[in-house]
């Protein structure tokens, strides 16, 4: 038998591992099914919501910037998170439960240079992918709610007002592709941080907010918990009309301005995700 | 070139709690060689593996080419690593797979497909890999390792689930891939397969490495441990002469008895000249496995 001469490998930059694990990242995501069936779903109620105006339309003949603009980020106000994070939840849990818990891991960390550049990616992609799916589907929302006016014989309103709102649902959506990531990372478990991420806006955090109240010197503390101060930034109390205002005021329980509750849930996003960096980094891979 | 060091891995160590599993193992892989990695289950095999790659934390380093691992950047392109089978999402078919694993090496999708061909799998590209059997698994891990086209192989116990013929082409393609300039690290705890596989054998026992030498090295020290089966009345008498001239003897039922350290030759005429009648005396040429089991028992010994 002959001896042959292996390939030497190369060196790669820090730059160029992160854009391979990037993409490795993204065709982690666009190989399962379960994606695009998601992306479907998301696509046409998208197109959808144009009719939930039309259903507001009835009641008050004209529509508001800031009905339509919660129309389109998935009605924050009334679910107290935009619905659209049901179904980013699944996208932005997939990765790191398929290393950490699938025992993909071994594949990923020998792959890509290692466990930082590995959750770098992860965290790239999933804000990518949670931003993106925000901005295509308030795009389309946005389309489908001004043909729905104009087929209606209704007035417009004001796109200009809606364009804020919307920005700041592209960034939300974003930075909970970020926690889903990070809250598998820490708790190992894709179960667990499902029914977390669920339920804590929606039970916990708001009981959380009341017991605090009872401590003295903590009353006001509700205002600048995560998810209150991210209602806070996806609706801008302000906005509503006289009768309005108090009921709004209350589903979003913050009295924050919407810039302030932009940088405090952007600021707990950035923690949680770095705690989940560390977690992740701390993990070994499953033995095979 | 053949010879050169790829892969030097020093003081290898690690602790479960108090549990010491892994204690200062060391290994040299050379380019064109195939090592062996022998060792019981549990003897520590599959942990040296993940240490050496960075899967697992520990103490001691491992330079890939002369540099750590990571320094590289590119994993895939200076180890690949088959350790049981294929991991990944169950949900993913495996050329879709392969291909996000090309992507991450930055290697063409077309080097899939080839792959695919060399390890047998193309009729299975579309199948999910949950639905891979576990012959097609370890198919399937050694494409993925490949696909970078790394000059070093690392195969943690490759032959697990594959039927005969199965082994035979792995042992052919990975003597194939030494031939290519690779350095090839095959695990396993069947000695005999490491026979007619090894230029090298390590063995591993209790998180230790208690042997380290070339295969030929291996088998004339194997050699060495020639194991005399005999029958004789009068097992005591027999037993003294034996210890008196360096040998042990190990009686296994009735008038039988085995004797290392002596060989046949040597213990006939030794009962001849004390008047120590024999029945029946047998040399047998110990197997790879008899002495790794001799060295295994040797080293529980002392500890």
């Amino acid at each position: 038998m002959t001896s042959g001469v292996a390939t030497v490998p190369v060196t790669v930059r820090p730059a160029d591992a992160f854009r391979r694990a990037c993409r490795y990242e993204w065709r982690h995501l666009a190989a399962l099914r379960s994606t695009w069936i998601l992306l479907s779903v998301v696509t046409v109620l998208s197109v959808l919501t144009g009719i939930t105006v039309l259903l507001d339309l009835d009641k008050q003949h004209t529509v508001s910037a800031v009905t339509v603009a919660d129309a389109i980020a998935w009605t924050p106000l009334s679910l107290q998170i935009p619905a659209l994070c049901f179904f980013v939840l699944v996208l932005g849990t997939g990765p790191v439960s398929t290393d950490l818990v699938s025992g993909a891991a071994r594949t990923t960390w020998l792959t890509v240079n290692g466990r930082a550049t590995a959750y770098g990616a992860k965290c790239a992609v999933g804000f990518t992918i949670g931003a993106g799916t925000a901005a295509v589907s308030a795009l389309l929302g946005a389309v489908s709610c001004a043909a729905s006016l104009a087929m209606a014989g209704a007035p417009q309103p004001n796109w200009t007002e809606v364009l804020a709102p919307a920005a700041r649902f592209v960034v939300w959506m974003g930075c909970w592709a970020l926690l889903c990531l990070a809250a598998v990372a820490l708790l190992r478990s894709r179960i667990v941080p499902v029914l977390l991420l669920v339920l804590w806006p929606l039970l916990g955090e708001r009981i959380t907010g009341a017991l605090l109240g009872y401590i003295p010197g903590l009353d006001g503390v509700n205002n600048w918990l995560p998810f209150a101060a991210g209602r806070a930034m996806l609706t801008d109390v302000s906005a509503y009309s006289g009768d309005e205002k108090p009921f709004a005021q209350a589903l979003v329980g913050s009295h924050l301005s919407t810039s302030v509750a932009v940088t405090v849930f952007c600021l707990y996003t950035a923690a949680i995700t770095a705690a989940g960096w560390w977690a992740y980094c701390q993990r070994d891979a499953k033995a095979p | 070139m053949k010879g050169e060091v790829l892969v030097e891995a020093r003081g290898l160590s690690r602790s479960f709690g108090n549990k010491r599993v892994l204690d200062d193992v060391s290994l040299t892989l050379r380019a064109g060689e195939v090592t062996g990695f022998v060792g019981a289950n549990g003897a520590g095999k599959t942990t040296t593996i993940q240490l050496m790659l960075g899967l697992l934390r520990g103490e001691g380093q491992t330079h890939y080419l002369g540099r750590p691992l990571h320094e590289w950047g590119a994993p895939g392109t200076v180890v690949g690593a088959v350790l049981g089978g294929v991991a990944g999402h169950s949900a993913h078919r495996l050329r879709a797979h392969l291909r996000m694993v090309a992507a991450g090496s930055a290697v063409p999708d077309e080097r899939v497909d080839s792959l695919l061909e060399t390890v047998g799998l193309t009729d299975a590209a579309r199948r999910k890999l949950a639905e891979l059997s576990l012959g097609m698994a370890q198919r399937a891990g050694i494409a993925q390792a490949l696909l970078g086209d790394p000059p070093v192989l690392v195969l943690d116990e490759p032959a697990n689930g594959l039927d005969p013929h199965s082994i035979r082409w792995l042992r052919e393609f990975l003597r194939g891939q030494a031939a290519q300039g690779k350095a090839v690290l095959v695990s396993s705890h069947l000695l005999g397969e490491m026979e007619q596989l090894a230029d090298r054998v390590v063995v591993l026992t209790r998180g230790r490495v208690v042997a380290a030498e070339p295969m030929t090295e291996v088998l004339k020290r194997a050699a060495d441990r020639r194991i005399v089966t005999l029958e004789a009345p009068d097992l005591p008498a027999l037993a003294k002469l034996v210890t008196e001239h360096g040998g042990h003897l190990a009686p296994v039922g009735g008038q039988s008895a085995t004797v290392t350290g002596l060989d046949r030759v040597r213990i006939g005429t030794l009962a001849l000249q004390a008047g120590v009648p024999l029945y029946w005396l047998h040399e047998g040429n110990p197997s790879l496995e008899d002495f790794y089991l001799g060295v295994a028992q040797e080293e529980f010994k002392i500890s």
